[in-house]
């Protein structure tokens, strides 16, 4: 039993480490019995996830691992996963909410159905790794390891650490162990433990503000969770097997679609898609760690892997992936706009991850090699600088106790570190040549095979320089004379410097690796489902109509931001005052947020009732094809 | 170096200040830019910002409260510049010279190159002294070396 | 590659900025006559280059000058790319990043008309970017975004583009009903405010590169197989649009922000969506 293969001991140590890691780390009293534990816990899982993904790009492209091999977890599972819905109810109990009752005690009866049904025949294999559960086992380990490093020292004083650290903890285990699994019910389980990570985390700070919040998010994300069991039924009873590999490649059509509508939708409810996307607003009031979490390595992004996952499935059934294209083209563009309207930062960048995830959920819906390309670019770019971000915001909010956009005026000469970090943030999410301009420029010439989509792309995309760079603007603003502060004269401390160092490093440095992360990561996942889109020689991206001169960009942008600053030094005679009227006193300054509260409820009114009528489109498709 | 200087002469950017005039003058250096004088023809063009601007037209005498603001419009305006004063206020103060409210003329508080006397000054006379001002260019290159 | 072609090339993205700046003395030329003037001679623009060139550098902090050289860098990167025959896309994407730097290089100073200009061109790209996107995916989207393999035919296809082209025309040259970022009777050139001397001559530069490449899209929608014939039609319809901009320029005032985001994602979008949607229906064009 013990002899393993080295992929499946990796995998098995990704899971479960994490997962003891936290359970060790409640015995802890938070002090340095904690930190030991969590930065073994995250050295352990990041070697290991770097050692999986040179496992799996040297040699075989796809280890497929079966129950048998890791006997106890089998029947361990169909365990867990009633004992986590009756959990649920419990929960649903102590915090009044009979909603969250009712939707637990259905996953209950549901879970059980399930099991009646397979009568706890096993899936073979249970788990698959390939290039995108390798994907997304690199980003939960390594950035989520950050953040775990980072909170090390954000959640210093919190008396309640080690229950902190665990849910942290058991959050990386789940979601590497959700992406593993080719289980449903596997899935399931890990599913419904980010579900109540991501309450645990939300609630944490346990103010009212932080309660209401983690209780909306967990009834919405609960409801997915019943969406994805009720799913799982539907797998099992139009495919005979609840293993993900059994999803038809085409040809499902009518009433069969209905077990994928059914998962998008879960999906869609943990990505926070319109007309979901109101948890995550919420859940902004936890600490600033958590946020990075769920925005970046964990929660957010298990939702649009489930969708990247069924997009070869999907491809086959164009009404029902156009109508998901629809979602999230809709979410995208709304989020884009709402998100000018916003002071607080975290908001803003809540509403842009809502975004960029709706980009991703685009491309699902495109579905055309080209998009799926988008999508696993994206969510890789994506999670390392929102995660940059979120923590760079940290750090400031530390400082200034204030997370407000207006209140981080000329932050450059104040924060030099932090304000680096935001601003490296804000340009490798939008501008070229960096990670993310890669993904975007694909989406665009994918959209071109759906003319709709590029009307709210263009608007979405502009309206994203307009709140990014709003906000960047603000950083950098500084009266006459003033020279920003050397990055070397911050009092910032040592594990900011280094988590946030590492993340701004790896931006830049993936940015310039977008060729090699193509060719060992995401295309091998393509290739398997489709035709290959992008050809790379490392240094330029081809597509069939166009290509992408990434290297010679970035040695351009490289030598204009070193080479100017180097050049430039204006002396002291050349410094003048602004101008304003021939006046010489500071003056206030606020930016504009165009559209008043009002405003901002009439439009988050609209996309949701958008949403709502595209989430009704996607169940009710698979009836309407059946009945005509 | 003699482009420089041809390109000097034909591209004269104004900032216009008001610095406690009675509008008499104004309203004939407003003049210069309508149809009937268009001086847009030498290529002088209406900036309102010290940054871009190379030729001062102040009008009216230097009231008290706009002394500092003057001098700092001057010293945001990058060289080689030239100020001109335009109508009898602004080159002595005229019948407000000892007012206890007025520095006086534009030259106690900046320099200036070019007087264009008048009340108000007529923009026949407000182009002749642009015109006096721009042949200065090379006489201020020498000066500031 | 061929040493002939790409000295052409080099050439093309040396002078193209020039005729820009040549277009814009035409500009004031015509816009002095309409209004019965006399106006400045068409080479103005070149004489106040120089001029700003030979001026003494102020500045507020060197921050604002790394920002000028980067639109200036980027918005050349875009044209060079577009000359070359790269990927239309990927060069208005770096033309759009360029005009970001100068968006950053605006805030980068604590100046009010500055930092309200900044915040207008935010707005402006909020205008004018959708449409000149959907105009770049319109342009693609039959053959390839590689700007030496589109040919032929984009006129007779895509007339509403080019119509939408004209207000994107009309806020890059800051003409009124739009010409909202640097309003000079109130922000006093807005964005620009605080570059003077040889830092506004590289701003000017980059916007002269921003024109060239705009101007180089208009050319795509015109085509003909006989490179005289190809190259007289290219030059017609750069003149024709610039003359519709100056005439608009001419008989209009300037409406608020509000209302120049409202009109361009709304019927500058709609002359987009319009012109596609009947091209799905009648594939072979209407004209």
């Amino acid at each position: 039993m013990f002899r393993m293969d080295p992929v499946e001991l990796l995998a098995v140590i990704l899971i479960v480490v994490p997962i003891l890691g936290g359970l060790l780390s409640l015995l802890t009293r938070g002090g340095s019995g904690l930190k030991a534990t969590v930065a073994m816990t995250t050295g352990i899982i990041s070697v290991s996830s770097l050692a999986l993904f040179l496992f799996i790009s040297s040699g075989s492209f796809l280890s497929e691992i079966e129950a048998s091999s890791l006997y106890p977890m089998g029947p361990g599972m169909v365990v867990v996963d009633l004992l986590l819905a009756a959990l649920f109810v419990y929960i649903g109990w102590r915090i009044r909410s009979y909603l969250v009752m009712v939707i637990a005690t259905a996953n209950l009866a549901l879970a059980i159905l399930l099991d009646a049904l397979t009568g706890f025949q096993e899936v073979s294999p249970a788990l698959v790794i390939d290039h995108l559960a390798v994907i997304m086992v690199l980003i939960t380990s390594l950035i989520g390891s950050i953040i775990a490093i980072y909170s090390l020292k954000y959640m210093e004083h919190d008396p309640h650490r080690p229950r902190f650290f665990a849910a942290v903890l058991l959050f990386l285990g789940s979601m590497n162990g959700a992406v593993l699994s080719n289980d449903l019910l596997w899935l399931f389980v890990f599913w419904d433990i980010t579900t109540l990570c991501s309450f645990l985390l939300i609630g944490h700070t346990g103010t009212d503000e932080a309660k209401r919040a983690a209780r909306w998010a967990l009834t919405v994300t609960l409801g997915g969770g019943l969406a994805f069991i009720l799913g799982t039924v539907l797998v099992f009873h139009y495919y005979d097997s609840i293993s993900l590999s059994a999803f038809p490649i085409s040809g499902a059509n009518d009433l069969a679609l209905l077990p994928m509508a059914m998962l998008s939708v879960a999906a869609l409810t943990k990505s926070a898609q319109a007309p979901f996307q109101s948890w995550l607003l919420g859940a902004m009031v936890a600490p600033t760690p958590v946020s990075a979490l769920l925005h970046s390595a964990t929660m957010v992004n298990l939702g649009v892997y489930l969708l990247i996952r069924m997009s070869p499935n999907l491809a086959g059934s164009p009404s029902l992936s156009a109508a998901i294209a629809l979602i999230g083209g809709v979410t995208f563009l709304a989020s884009c706009i709402l998100a000018i309207t916003q002071s607080n930062s975290k908001k803003v960048l809540a509403w842009s991850t809502i975004g960029n995830l709706g980009l991703i959920t685009m491309c699902v819906g495109v579905s055309t090699p080209l998009a799926v390309t988008a999508a696993v670019v994206l969510l890789l770019y994506h999670a390392i600088s929102k995660a940059l971000m979120f923590l760079a915001v940290g750090v400031v909010k530390e400082r200034l106790e204030s997370e407000d956009i207006e209140d981080m005026q000329g932050l450059r000469t104040s924060m030099p570190f932090a304000s680096t970090a935001l601003s490296i943030g804000i340009v490798t999410i939008v501008l070229p040549p960096f990670g993310m301009f890669a993904s975007k420029w694909l989406i665009s010439e994918a959209a071109v095979t759906f003319p709709f989509l590029m009307f709210l792309l263009g608007v979405g995309f502009a309206g994203m320089v307009v709140f990014y760079f709003k906000w960047m603007g603000t950083i950098l603003s500084v009266g006459p004379g003033v020279r920003s502060t050397p990055l070397k004269g911050d009092t910032l401390g040592r594990n900011y410097r280094w988590t946030l160092g590492t993340l701004m490093a790896g931006a830049v440095a993936l940015s310039a690796l977008i060729g090699p992360v193509l060719r060992y990561l995401v295309l091998p996942f393509v290739e398997r489902h489709f035709s290959l889109p992008v050809g790379t020689d490392d240094l330029t991206l081809f597509t069939s109509s166009g290509e992408f001169p990434v290297f010679l960009f970035l040695i351009f942008a490289a030598i204009i931001f070193l080479g100017l600053g180097l050049i430039v030094r204006p002396e002291e005679r050349e410094v003048s005052t602004a101008y304003a009227c021939g006046e010489t006193f500071d003056f206030e300054y606020r930016g504009n947020y165009y559209l008043g509260e009002e405003r901002v409820g009439q439009g988050i009114a609209l996309t949701e009732g958008a949403g709502t009528v595209l989430v009704g489109v996607v169940l009710l498709l698979p009836l309407l094809l059946e009945v005509l | 170096m003699g482009l420089v200087q041809g390109a000097r002469k034909r591209s004269p950017w104004i900032l216009h200040f008001d610095t406690g005039s009675c509008n008499g003058c104004d309203l004939e250096v407003w003049a210069l830019l309508t149809p009937r004088y268009d001086v847009e023809r030498f290529g002088a063009v209406n900036k309102a910002n010290p940054k871009h601007a190379d030729i001062l037209l102040i009008t009216g005498p230097v009231t008290r409260k706009c002394e500092d603001r003057l001098r700092n419009l001057y010293e945001q305006t990058s060289g080689p510049k030239l100020v001109v004063a335009c109508g009898d206020c602004a080159s002595t103060g005229a019948p407000f010279h000892n007012c206890y409210n007025v520095c006086g003329g534009v030259d106690k508080v900046i320099p200036v190159d070019v007087y264009v006397p008048g009340c108000a000054a007529r923009p026949e006379a407000l182009i002749d002294g642009l015109v006096l001002a721009l042949s200065l260019w090379e006489k201020r290159m020498e000066e500031e070396g | 590659m061929d040493p002939m072609a790409l000295i052409l090339q080099i050439a093309v993205i040396i002078l193209a900025p020039l005729a820009v700046g040549l277009l814009r003395g035409v500009d004031r030329k015509l816009t002095a006559r309409m209004q019965n003037r006399r106006g400045p001679p068409i080479v103005q623009p070149f004489y106040d280059m120089v001029k700003l060139l030979s001026k003494s550098p102020i500045l507020i902090n060197n921050l604002q000058v790394t920002f000028a050289g980067a639109a200036l860098l980027f918005q050349a990167a875009a044209l060079a790319l577009f000359v070359a025959g790269g990927d239309l896309l990927i060069a208005f994407f770096v033309s759009g990043a360029g005009s970001i730097f100068l968006v950053l290089g605006a805030f980068s100073v604590r100046s009010p008309y500055s930092y309200l200009g900044g915040q207008r061109e935010l707005l402006a790209i909020l205008a004018y970017e959708p449409v000149l996107f959907l105009a770049v995916l319109s342009l693609g989207m039959r053959s390839s975004f590689l700007v030496s393999e589109l040919r032929g035919g984009l006129l007779e296809d895509l007339p509403l583009v080019l119509l939408a082209m004209v207000p994107v025309m009309v806020i890059l040259l800051e003409k009124s009903p739009y010409d909202v970022p640097a309003a000079h009777q109130e922000l006093i050139s807005g964005p620009y405010i605080e570059y003077s001397g040889p830092y506004l001559a590289i701003m000017e530069g980059a916007r002269w590169f921003q024109l060239a490449f705009v101007l180089g899209v208009i050319t795509l929608f015109v085509w003909n197989d006989n490179t005289i014939v190809s190259l007289l039609g290219k030059a017609a319809i750069v003149l024709l649009v610039l003359f519709v901009t100056i005439v608009i320029d001419n008989i209009t005032a300037r409406l608020t922000r509000e209302r120049m985001v409202m009109f361009m994602l709304t019927v500058g979008i709609a002359l987009v969506a319009v012109n596609l949607i009947y091209l799905t229906i009648f594939p072979e064009g209407l004209i």
